[in-house]
């Protein structure tokens, strides 16, 4: 393991050597040691005063019962590629506003095809559509977006400062056209994407044109991300009245059905019944989006690099927005912090990226076969393996049997992905992974059932029966045996995100949806994903959504 | 109490069953009907040029009706699945035909299959979702075997183009579909013989208006009677609903139009109230001190079905006239509504028809739609409050349409009109329940 990583293994844990085996660590303090849990205490009993009946009281937990917290060493974190560090509570969702916008910039996000509706436009009006038509329309639907009323007498209108992160962009491959369009309604690709990048991604865009609009963040806050298709439709059909200057009637409805379904791209599809939500929410984005959505390719021709700012996203969206707060509830599961600090699973990582290229002679050179499947998941699972055996603190650090299975899952996906540059092959060897350890090198059981799933997924991986099997880049959390565990669909998007970068291909899933987050004026910044969560730690980042506005100062 | 009977004409005002009973065009037992049901249930359409294409771009899972958004590149799979379409269509029919001689079928048509699944099939599953997924599962296994397709050779993209991302989500998009929604698409439960859009339902027709017309009121009917809406007194009313709209019961739609073709909905409305008042099926309760007369009905389930013919004529009026479907929903709105204000009797369907029509106008012509009149299904919270009354005059509407809608059936459901014709059920639908009702309504 690279030396950086021990030292800062020790430096978390307060030791002197990483592969020392005794240590006094159990003695700090309980919840005391914790800043972040000492401010909570100080908070709760003055929030205790104000309101007249008790919330948190961490600092009565003999009393209350329960499990004392601190028994072991509540570390901290740094943030790989940052110098922030933080503690595991700055990782709950509701703790970190950047995590919360990352989840509202997803959301928030309608695209809609323009094709149709200037179709109709042309055929049932014979009105020209000209880039100057457009720039008009693009002006009325920025205003209608945001709340303006175009079309409607005595409609409440919306106060700008509420929701001003909203916008209404053009995305298209069509470099004329996009040329005519007044830059600050447009998704400038060029000037988003390295040149070579840029033309690929345009060139999957191709000349048909999009709309991307970012509907205001406190609308989904208040609503869900059911309300986004529905916002943009309505509105961008008032903006079509006027900027079109349309009279009322039926065609009002063809477009209002064209925005909303014909050329409707849904980010992701409604869920089962049992799991609830509507469209645009967590469950129903397939996993290919998260590299799409991921724009650290921007930044970089680094695999790794990207893979590990994906594995991040996949991360925070899954667990931290999915899990816990549809799924779970209360309390986050904490193992998101692993999977993003101390440069730990980037050193995983980086190991399989060299073993790969050293034994196929580069990333996307092996065929995809059983036989690559082991020899790099071997490879992964005994690096890893060495690693927890060497260094009791990495041992310690992660504490649990998810969280290091889901090290090694998620970097035998990535391995094998990087090797192949297939999909269905990486999926394969994030469960393989569970079969090799458990049944044929160790012999382990699996961990409070989170091999469930593994065992159910190397049946399904390549199943054509109808509830089985899926090319992995579009499953999701809402996929039946994902859906029971609480770490697979962080892990699942690495089979597909690795895979594509291998290929060094533009994009995951789709061009459309890579384009459409290409927009560097969002809140989020999608190229860097663990610096944004990190000023979120640091309480730095600052949301959109917020009611200033329309409160009492405090 | 002696049954109620109906005698059914055609479109030229043709006689073809005489007072026939209700029973006889009862979903429960017309065979005509239940034949249209069943192939409704077991009728699976694949695209495999759709397929072929999908692959070979690896554009698969999309979620625009038009167009698709994704892409995934290094998986495409270039298969000449329409060259083998016919070694594709054995081997599907051997695997999911039960007995030898059973009724499973599988048509070629142009680029695509038409499957249907064996009443064993049928009579053993607990829904009809399987028409949907046996059928992708056998094409994937046709296509996995005729190719020789390993596990790293685009199975599962092959199950994408089939089923797009399902089970991700809730209900299929790829390549394969029916001609009922998918379960999971549809708005309360035992109405999935609603589901089937009007431009479908058109096209099934092959755009004769009483044709779809019969069709619709068929499904509608059905529909009342699997969602428990046709029970008790709503049997009759039903039925009696079915046979005076649906079917031209006593010719009264085709008299209604050929009389006041070129009059206005106020004339259908006086023509239905003085019938019904001829045929003693209204009354006049009093007469007001202005002259207006209160009408009452003395058998409220058959003023219901001579009104719902009543509303049925004066679509086809209205639209007729002008040759283009967004008026159907007003046609329907105020013929409602001058019958109730200028007789003081019922609308159809006791207000529910009014209502659904108020809401389909508004939906049509709103940017809250909507859409265009022939998207809509009988199970669209738009048009499903009136449960078999409103469906039919809009298929008629959209027969009689001469091609102003964006979203027309030759462009939504272009394919059903080539279908229909491997489909003898639906050829000359409104016939077929007119002999099958004569022949067991003696």
């Amino acid at each position: 393991m690279r030396e950086e990583v021990v030292e800062r293994l020790k430096k978390a844990f307060g030791e002197e050597d990483a592969t020392k085996r005794r240590t006094k660590f159990y003695d700090l303090g309980g919840w005391r040691q914790s800043k972040r849990k000492t401010e909570f205490v100080e908070f709760s009993r003055k929030l205790a005063a104000e309101r007249g009946i008790v919330g948190y009281r961490r600092e009565r937990e003999e009393e209350i019962g329960g499990v004392p917290l601190g028994q072991r060493l509540l570390e901290n974190f740094n943030i790989t590629g940052t110098d922030v560090i933080c503690e595991y509570d700055d990782f709950h969702q509701i703790n970190n506003a950047a995590i919360q916008q990352m989840a509202d910039d997803i959301r928030r996000t309608a695209i809609l095809g323009l094709d149709m509706a200037h179709m109709i436009l042309q055929n049932r009006f014979g009105v020209s559509v000209t880039p100057e038509t457009i720039n008009r329309y693009l002006e009325v639907a920025n205003h209608a977006m945001c709340g303006g009323a175009v079309a409607q007498e005595h409609m409440a209108e919306v106060h700008p400062g509420l929701v001003k992160d909203t916008s209404v962009k053009i995305l298209t491959g069509d470099d004329e056209l996009a040329a005519h369009i007044d830059p600050q309604f447009l998704i400038n690709l060029n000037r988003e994407y390295p040149e070579e990048r840029a033309e690929k991604v345009k060139e999957g865009i191709g000349r048909h044109i999009y709309q991307v609009t970012r509907i205001p963040t406190i609308a989904v806050r208040i609503g869900d991300g059911g309300i986004t298709r529905r916002w943009n439709a309505n509105q961008s059909a008032l903006a079509f009245i006027v900027a079109y200057k349309l009279g009322g009637g039926s065609v009002l409805a063809d477009f209002s059905l064209t925005a909303k379904h014909m050329q409707y791209v849904l980010l992701a599809t409604p869920t089962w019944p049992r799991r609830g939500p509507k469209d645009n929410e967590p469950g129903g984005l397939p996993y290919g989006y998260i590299g799409d959505i991921c724009q650290t390719d921007a930044l970089t021709d680094d695999p790794v690099r990207y893979c590990a700012e994906a594995s991040a996203l996949a991360g925070f969206y899954y667990i931290s927005i999915w899990v816990n707060n549809y799924v779970i509830g209360g309390v986050g599961a904490s193992a998101v912090a692993y999977f993003c600090s101390d440069g730990v699973l980037d050193d995983f990582y980086q190991h399989i990226a060299d073993y790969v290229k050293d034994k196929y002679g580069g990333f996307a050179q092996a065929k995809p076969s059983f036989d690559v499947v082991r020899a790099v998941t071997e490879e992964a699972v005994f690096y890893i393996l060495e690693q927890y055996n060497r260094y009791p603190l990495l041992l310690e650090s992660h504490w649990g049997g998810a969280i290091r299975f889901g090290m090694l899952q998620s970097t035998a996906a990535v391995g094998v992905g990087l090797a192949t540059g297939h999909s269905l092959a990486a999926h394969l060897a994030l469960h393989y992974t569970q079969a090799f350890v458990g049944k044929e090198a160790w012999g382990r059981a699996g961990f409070g059932s989170g091999d469930s799933v593994d065992h159910i997924s190397i049946a399904y991986a390549a199943s054509v029966r109808p509830d089985e099997g899926l090319v992995p880049e579009l499953r999701g959390a809402n996929m039946p045996q994902d859906s029971t565990s609480a770490l697979i669909m962080a892990i699942e998007p690495s089979s597909v995100f690795s895979a594509h970068a291998a290929r060094g291909d533009p994009w995951v899933l789709s061009p459309v949806v890579k384009g459409a987050f290409a927009d560097s004026s969002l809140p989020f910044d999608f190229k860097r994903i663990r610096a944004e969560v990190a000023r979120g730690a640091l309480r730095e980042f600052m949301p959109e959504g917020e009611r200033d506005l329309i409160k009492p100062a405090r | 109490m002696e049954e109620d009977r109906v005698s059914i004409y055609d479109d030229r005002g043709k006689l073809l069953a005489e007072k026939v009973p209700l029973s006889a065009i009862s979903p429960l037992k017309n065979v005509a009907i239940r034949k249209m049901l069943y192939c409704l249930k077991r009728t699976a359409i694949v695209d495999v040029k759709k397929i072929e294409d999908s692959l070979r771009a690896a554009s698969v899972g999309g979620t625009m009706a038009i167009g698709c958004e994704c892409k995934i590149l290094g998986r495409e799979l270039d298969l000449p699945l329409v060259e083998n379409i016919g070694a594709i269509a054995d081997e599907v029919k051997k695997m999911i035909k039960v007995e030898e001689d059973d009724d499973t079928d599988v048509k070629i048509l142009d680029a695509s299959l038409i499957v249907q699944l064996p009443r064993a099939r049928v009579e053993m599953a607990a829904d009809y979702s399987q028409t949907y997924l046996v059928t992708a599962a056998a094409v994937a296994y046709a296509i996995i075997k005729i190719f020789g397709l390993g596990i790293f050779d685009g199975v599962d993209m092959l199950k994408a183009a089939l089923l797009g991302r399902y089970p991700q989500t809730v209900s299929p998009g790829g390549a394969v579909s029916a001609l009922l929604a998918f379960p999971t698409k549809l708005e309360t439960m035992g109405v999935a013989y609603r589901s089937p859009t009007i431009n479908t339902i058109v096209a099934l027709a092959g755009k004769r208006t009483f044709d779809a017309v019969a069709i619709a009121a068929a499904l509608e009917h059905a529909a009342a009677f699997e969602s428990g809406n046709a029970l008790g007194s709503y049997e009759r009313f039903q039925l009696l609903g079915f046979g005076y709209q649906g079917l031209n019961g006593e010719n009264m739609v085709y008299e209604l139009v050929r009389e006041h073709g070129r009059g206005t909905l106020a004339d259908i409305v006086g023509a239905v109230v003085r019938r019904a008042l001829e045929d003693n099926v209204i009354f006049v309760e009093k007469e007001l001190p202005s002259g207006f007369k209160v009408y009452a009905p003395k058998d409220a389930a058959l003023w219901n079905a001579y009104a719902a013919a009543g509303l049925l004529a004066a679509t086809i009026q209205s639209v007729g006239a002008s040759r283009a479907v967004q008026s159907a929903p007003s046609a329907m709105l105020f013929y409602n509504d001058l019958l109730e204000m200028q007789t003081g009797l019922p609308s159809v369907d006791f207000g529910r028809a009014l209502g659904t029509a108020i809401t389909y106008e508004w939906l049509t012509h709103a940017t809250y739609g909507g859409g265009a009149p022939g998207i809509m299904s009988g199970e669209h919270v738009v048009t499903r409050a009136s449960k078999g009354f409103i469906i039919p005059c809009a298929c008629a509407a959209v027969c009689l349409d001469a091609g102003t809608q964006i979203y027309s059936p030759e462009m939504t459901s272009g394919k059903i009109f080539k279908i229909r014709k491997v489909l003898p059920e639906f050829h000359r639908p409104l016939e077929s329940i007119a002999l099958a009702a004569a022949e067991m309504g003696v």
